[in-house]
């Protein structure tokens, strides 16, 4: 999770329970990254150019990342204890790969959604060779 | 045309008074006018300052709800400042993160106590709340919504007030919940609002629930006129945005209207000052320029009022041009009325002829003299009457007769330039001498007018006498009144008239009493006519040449019932004058024809037949119907006229002779001798007989020149073919001598007194013997 023109990028990111991520700082100015999300609460001393700090995320859950310098900088760590987990792109497409046909439940989770932790639980029928729709309600 | 409805009961009220005056209707017209041209100044520039102030006030209004609002967001401004600092700062966040209710709490106490808010509070996405300590409950539920939406800052209810709040999103970085601090609107806010309004206004903050309907029915940023007990006040409601569900608060700003207009009132009552005074400017003009208009009116209505009562009045010639104009025309009219007036009465009271003061206006000076005069201030009245006028008219002609009376008036006014002279129309004249004294001789006075009366006057180069009667009567003696006097004067003139000529008389008692008689008689005279009193006596004519009878006078008798009878000689003259004649010369004709008639062979009657009766157009229509009735040949019939008659037309008598004697009837001249008697007309008209004046034939005895006179007399007549006839012959030697000189017949005593009709027979008889008894057996 790179910091560039102070912002996180990607902003949004997919991570497995007891990951360890790297937050590069790609700026000329300086970023302290904190977090006080439930699963993670953490804050990193500010860091220069080109200096990386690291994290690790042993607990599942949604963690909102911030710079305590830029307000304005948002990033999102979705840290999956499933392998089945994907972030979708700017047109709200994902792949999972590896999944039978048949009914699944799945976590919806966005940072303007609607929802208790912004998360929404459905349910979709996964049928070979058709992509499953899903619709989303965001703020 | 619409008259505004302000004027209408003013008009009304014009009207019902209706000034009857001129000046009073100008007077008022103008200040009515002024009236209602102020009070519509007055009405327009009052409602003009009402709506100026309105406006005013609603403009201070509007600015007051902006400083409001400004004065709000300042406020929250700085409350937000505050709340956004905190928001963000780490340590807060944390503790909010983690829960850390004690650490939260203090920090929200320390933000409270910084900030000066009453409540500091975190409201979460939930709706949980956490407070400052001490601060009131905050119900985080109905905030959110409002917060939900994003807004920042609005009023929300803290128990119960109104508070103002402000809210700052806690992020970390995502929204995890609110921070909100909250001020209450407290009377301080708005008491300084109200203390930077240029006018005073009150500013109140209500939930809308709380408002009147009238005020909801306002309608928001709209400024109203609303009643309250403090009197009308101008209100403004404004929403002020909520930040709590369920509440809408209302700045409510009102201003009384009456501290309002105050400022105006003074200028209102300036104005209707103003108007009062011009109006009573007005009513102060109108009067003048009425009175400039009417003063000129009335006095000219004043003088005409004086004129009219008597007096010459005339107005003064000033003033406005038209106003002199006016009086100039008035005053010309007096003048010319004046004038006509005077002509009218000098001419209604001038006889035109001689300019003299005519009867009427003598009758008045004489009525004035009358009430003053006295013993000793005696008023002469002279009744004149000129002689013979008639007879100069007739034959000189009226220029002549006119001239004579100029003369007559002229020489009587000379003579009396200080006493009135009056013609009284005719040839009669009037002088009335007054302030005659005791001692003064009226007699003397009599005699000078009697001389200026009585004289040679040339008219036209012609000269002749003037001769003139007059009778006077002097007041108080003679009469206590004008008509006393003159009616004395006049019986005065009747008497010198019967006198004779160019005489005067003053009015004596006797005077009064002959004519009382003389009325008496006249009205007995007329009464005889009616039921024929009279009696016809007869007096033979004797023919002494035939030593016979020839025929009879007839005489009139009058046998009054109580006087017994009257003599031909006192009423025959009252007959003449009064006309009565004519009727009785006509009873006499007929009764004389018819007595005749009987009468035995040729025996004529003679009947007299007086001037008026002769020129009376019916006389010869009354001798033919008394000769047809009678059967009397008409030669039997005589005529008796006299001279006088040919006094006047002498045409018309020769005329009327012609006619008569058409008729087969003889005309003898009676009285010859006396009077006019001339020869010419014995030449004009072929008498019958003439009947020489018994004055001649009693001087027979005596007098040599009545011998001549009668032998005169019958020669001619002998001449000329005439009979004659004497009368008044008594005595035997008369008759002898009247028989020498050539006399044809007498009358008279001698042979017979007049005798009543059934004594003629006898007479007859006795004189003619033989043709009586020839008489007496037909």
């Amino acid at each position: 999770m790179a910091q560039r023109n102070e912002t996180f990028v990607p902003g949004t990111l997919v991570v497995p329970k007891g990951a360890n991520v790297a937050f590069p700082n790609l700026d000329s100015v300086r970023h302290s990254i904190y977090s006080f999300s439930k699963p993670a609460r953490f804050q990193i001393d500010l860091y220069g150019r080109d200096q990386t700090r690291s994290q690790r995320f042993p607990l599942a859950g949604t963690v909102a990342l911030g710079c305590n310098i830029h307000d304005k900088m948002r990033g999102y760590l979705r840290v999956v204890s499933t392998p089945f987990a994907a972030a979708s792109d700017l047109n709200g497409r994902a792949q999972i790969e590896g999944l039978v046909p048949g009914a699944y439940r799945v976590t919806l989770w966005h940072p303007r959604l609607r929802g208790s932790g912004n998360e929404a639980v459905q349910t979709v029928t996964i049928t070979p060779g058709a992509p499953a729709r899903l619709t989303l309600e965001l703020r | 045309m619409v008259r505004p409805f302000f004027l209408r009961p003013l008009v009304a009220s014009i009207a019902r008074f209706r000034p009857r005056t001129l000046r009073a209707r100008i007077a008022v017209l103008l200040m009515a006018l002024l009236a209602g041209v102020m009070a519509v100044s007055v009405l327009v520039a009052g409602s003009g300052i009402s709506l100026f102030a309105h406006r005013v006030a609603e403009r201070d209004m509007a600015a007051n709800a902006r400083v409001f609002e400004q004065l709000i967001a300042t406020r929250q401004g700085q409350m937000r400042e505050s709340a956004i600092v905190v928001a963000r700062d780490f340590g807060f966040r944390e503790a909010f993160a983690v829960a850390d209710h004690a650490t939260l709490g203090s920090a929200l106490g320390s933000l409270a106590g910084r900030t000066g808010a009453s409540v500091a509070a975190v409201v979460s996405l939930d709706g949980k709340v956490v407070t400052n300590p001490g601060a009131p409950a905050l119900d985080g539920a109905s905030l959110l919504p409002a917060l939900d939406a994003g807004k920042d800052s609005g009023v929300i209810s803290l128990k119960g007030e109104f508070a103002l709040a402000v809210a700052a999103p806690i992020e970390m970085p995502d929204l995890a919940g609110w921070l909100v601090l909250a001020q209450p609107l407290g009377t301080q806010d708005l008491g300084a609002l109200s203390r930077l309004s240029a006018v005073p206004i009150k500013a109140q903050v209500a939930p809308a629930s709380a408002l009147g309907s009238q005020q909801n029915a306002l309608g928001l940023g709209t400024i109203g006129e609303l009643p309250s007990p403090q009197g009308s006040q101008l209100v403004r409601l404004s929403a002020l945005p909520s930040l709590q569900s369920g509440i809408e608060p209302r700045l409510v700003l009102s201003h009384s209207l009456d501290q309002a207009m105050q400022a105006y009132r003074t200028l209102n009552a300036v104005l209707v000052g103003i108007a009062l005074g011009g109006t009573l400017a007005g009513l102060w003009l109108g009067l003048r320029i009425a009175r400039s208009v009417t003063r000129p009116l009335s006095q000219l209505a004043d003088a005409a009022r004086r004129y009219a009562g008597g007096t010459v009045a005339k107005v003064e010639v000033a003033g406005d041009a038209e106003v002199a104009a006016l009086a100039q025309s008035f005053n010309a009219m007096v003048d010319a009325i004046e004038e006509r007036e005077r002509q009218i009465v000098h001419s209604a009271l001038h006889d035109g002829l001689t300019e003299l003061p005519n009867r009427r206006f003598f009758i008045e000076k004489l009525d004035r003299a009358v009430a003053r005069q006295s013993a000793v201030h005696r008023t002469m009245l002279v009744f004149v009457d000129l002689d013979n006028f008639k007879v100069i008219n007739d034959t000189m002609g009226h220029p002549v007769g006119d001239a004579l009376l100029r003369e007559a008036g002229r020489r009587l006014q000379d003579q009396f330039p200080d006493h009135m002279v009056a013609r009284f129309g005719g040839d009669e004249f009037g002088l009335l001498v007054t302030g005659l004294s005791d001692s003064a001789d009226p007699a003397s006075l009599a005699r000078t007018i009697h001389s200026v009366l009585n004289e040679n006057i040339t008219i036209d180069g012609r000269s002749m006498q003037l001769t003139a009667s007059f009778g006077m009567a002097v007041g108080p003696q003679d009469g206590q009144s004008g008509d006393e006097l003159l009616k004395n004067a006049d019986l005065a003139l009747y008497r010198a008239k019967s006198e004779g000529k160019g005489t005067y008389h003053f009015f004596e008692a006797s005077l009064d009493e002959e004519a009382r008689r003389r009325r008496q008689l006249e009205l007995d005279l007329a009464r005889a006519v009616r039921e024929g009193d009279f009696e016809l006596h007869f007096q033979p004519l004797y023919s002494m040449t035939q030593q016979r009878l020839k025929g009879f006078e007839a005489l009139i008798r009058w046998n009054h019932p109580e006087r017994g009878r009257i003599s031909p000689a006192d009423f025959i003259p009252l007959a003449e004058e009064t006309g009565l004649i004519i009727p009785i010369g006509e009873w006499v004709i007929r009764e004389a024809c018819a007595q005749a008639a009987a009468w035995p062979g040729e025996l004529s009657v003679a009947v007299n037949i007086s001037p008026r009766q002769f020129a009376s157009p019916v006389l010869s229509q009354t001798i033919v119907q008394a000769l047809a009735a009678s059967g009397l040949p008409p030669h039997r019939l005589e005529l008796e006229i006299t001279e006088s008659i040919f006094i006047g037309n002498v045409e018309r008598t020769l005329g009327m002779l012609h006619g008569l004697r058409s008729l087969g009837v003889r005309i003898a001249l009676d009285d010859f001798g006396t009077g006019y008697s001339s020869l010419s007309y014995l030449r004009s008209f072929p008498f019958d007989k003439l009947k020489i004046d018994q004055s001649f034939v009693r001087d027979l005895g005596s007098d040599a020149s009545a011998h001549a006179i009668i032998r005169a007399i019958t020669t001619l007549a002998s001449a000329l073919g005439i009979e004659t006839l004497a009368e008044g012959v008594e005595l035997e030697a008369t008759m002898d001598a009247l028989r020498r000189e050539g006399c044809d017949l007498i009358q008279g005593y001698l042979i017979s007194r007049p005798v009543p009709a059934h004594d003629v027979a006898g007479l007859v008889k006795q004189m003619n013997g033989v043709g009586a008894l020839s008489w007496a057996c037909s």
